[in-house]
């Protein structure tokens, strides 16, 4: 045997001995066998060596109590894992309960609104949520307002900047939106008893109207959301104002009563506003007003299934150029409420109208020649239930969220 | 030397490797190489590592040598009180044994 072979022959047979006795001896062995000559007879010698320290109970894998915890580490952590989880879950889950934010509660929802940029959906359930809608397919819940009593009402509002949000409630309260992930609140305008159902920012983000459940509408100076003042009220109409909407170039204002009218004011000087016309003639609830982009066409949206176009070219004599009529689903119980939530959008060239209504069809209507304005489509299905819907600004994407439950769905239009 | 007594080995107590640790450990402690080499000196046997290192695993367990603190690989070993006794009692036995042995001997072959 060459003396190579043997040491090698001899290294193997000291890593064969039992751990314990290595962890004791085999550093010194090594040091002893680099220095002997070494020969079969070492090379035997050890392998005997080895066979009985394994017959000898002292060094029996084992015999150390330590060495038995870690040969039943494994049992002992699964065993760990199977009484702390349960724990770990209850616990988590009572932390969160009582130091965590809470999680929104969905009361059905009463409002929606994209953001500009289209990036954003945010929701009134009767808290506000806002969603991240850039990934279609996938909408995913940024954040919400805790706990917040005040928020509540129809469609909150985005300033055309997309910075600012509005929502009604028992107060109007603008909220810093420019980071959606991060909701933050600017301010809280001064409480209405009656409450404030609809808000709306004017093109050029400086002026906020917002219609309260008696009809009145007051308009607030802005244009710095920590110092708003109070510009005008506005009195006349009835009922709790379900939508608001500024005119194209701000210097009509449209506002929406559920008793069906409809009353354009001229703003054009905030200090005088005056009201120029009231519009008459849905025997429903208008629940949604629209100016087309060019500002000469008023678009109103009743409960009762008819959208009303109106040519506003001159505010002072609105002349009605057509009815719209479009499927709304019966109630679903005897003597509930019909409540569609209706909505409008012209799309942005201002040549077609999409109408939504109770979340289940979807039309889209020619209103390229405001005369014979014809039905271009009809979608049907993808129900999610009664709720609320929205467009985006483009109108080519609809927002619905069913009544209860913290879901958004999101519909693409051709 | 080894090839002279290298037959000696595993001749019973003479060859009785705890006996010969002991021994060599009585002068002083002595790390495992340095037992080997003196015990060939002074025995003539030729202990391997694995032989050195299993009887003084026992002799530690049974407290008749420990081992000194070292910083190095190489672990100095001293012999206790308890393996000083052990190894009196071994050798009187030894010795009681080298005389009947040399009388006997003298009254069969007249050496």
């Amino acid at each position: 045997m060459t003396p190579k072979l043997a040491a090698r022959l001899s290294r193997f047979l000291v890593r064969c001995y039992p751990p314990r006795w290595r962890q004791r001896y085999a550093q010194e062995l090594l040091e002893v066998l680099d220095q002997h000559q070494l020969t079969a007879r070492t090379v035997l010698n050890l392998w005997v060596g080895a066979v009985s320290a394994h017959l000898d109970p002292a060094w029996r894998a084992g015999w150390h109590p330590l060495i038995r915890l870690r040969r039943w580490a494994p049992a002992f952590a699964a065993a760990a894992a199977v009484l702390l989880l349960p724990a770990g879950c209850f616990g988590y889950a009572f932390w969160k309960e009582a130091y965590g934010p809470p999680m929104p509660i969905s009361d059905g929802t009463s409002g929606m609104a994209f953001s500009p940029d289209e990036r954003t959906v945010a929701v009134i359930n009767p808290g506000l949520e806002l969603w991240d809608v850039a990934d279609r397919a996938h909408p995913r819940l940024l954040d919400y307002s805790h706990g917040d009593d005040t928020v509540g009402g129809a469609n909150p509002a985005f300033s055309p900047d997309g910075r600012i949000l509005a929502t009604g409630g028992g107060a109007v309260t603008l909220w810093n939106v420019a980071d959606p992930a991060r909701l933050t609140q600017i301010a809280v305008l001064p409480a209405d008893p009656v409450g404030v159902n609809a808000v709306a920012f004017s093109p050029d983000g400086r002026t906020l109207a917002d219609g309260l459940g008696d009809g009145t509408v007051i308009l607030w100076n802005v244009a710095d959301p920590a110092r708003v003042t109070r510009i005008a009220t506005l009195t006349g109409q009835a009922g709790n104002l379900t939508a608001l909407a500024f005119s194209p170039d701000g210097q009509l204002l449209a506002s929406a009563s559920p008793n069906g009218t409809v009353f354009l004011w001229n703003i054009a000087d905030p200090a005088r506003v005056t009201r120029i016309a009231t519009l008459t003639g849905q025997a429903h609830g208008v629940s949604a007003v629209s100016f087309s982009p060019d500002g000469r066409l008023l678009a109103t949206g009743s409960d009762g299934g008819t959208v009303v176009l109106r040519n506003v070219a001159d505010p002072a004599a609105p002349v009605i150029t057509a009815t719209l009529h479009f499927t709304v689903a019966p109630p679903r119980f005897p003597g509930m409420a019909a409540g569609p939530d209706v909505a409008l959008a012209f799309s942005p060239n201002g040549r077609t109208l999409t109408t939504i209504a109770d979340n289940t069809t979807v039309t889209l209507w020619n209103v390229t020649n405001p005369g014979t304005v014809s039905r271009i489509a009809t979608i049907t299905g993808n129900s999610i239930g009664a709720g609320e819907v929205a467009f985006s600004p483009g109108g080519r994407i609809v927002a619905g969220a069913p009544a209860t439950g913290n879901t958004l769905a999101l519909w693409t239009l051709p | 030397m080894r090839g002279v007594h290298g037959k000696f080995d595993g001749f019973g107590r003479f060859a009785d490797p705890s006996v010969l640790i002991l021994t060599s450990l009585s002068d002083g402690p002595k790390h495992g190489y340095a037992i080997m080499t003196d015990v060939a000196a002074f025995s003539g046997v030729g202990m391997e590592p694995g032989t050195l290192y299993g009887a003084l695993s026992r002799l530690e367990r049974r407290g008749w040598v420990r081992p000194l603190a070292s910083d190095e690989r190489r672990r100095p070993y001293e012999i206790t009180a308890a393996g000083q006794e052990v190894l009196a009692a071994q050798l009187a036995s030894m010795q009681q044994i080298v005389r009947v042995a040399r009388g006997r001997t003298a009254t069969a072959f007249g050496t």
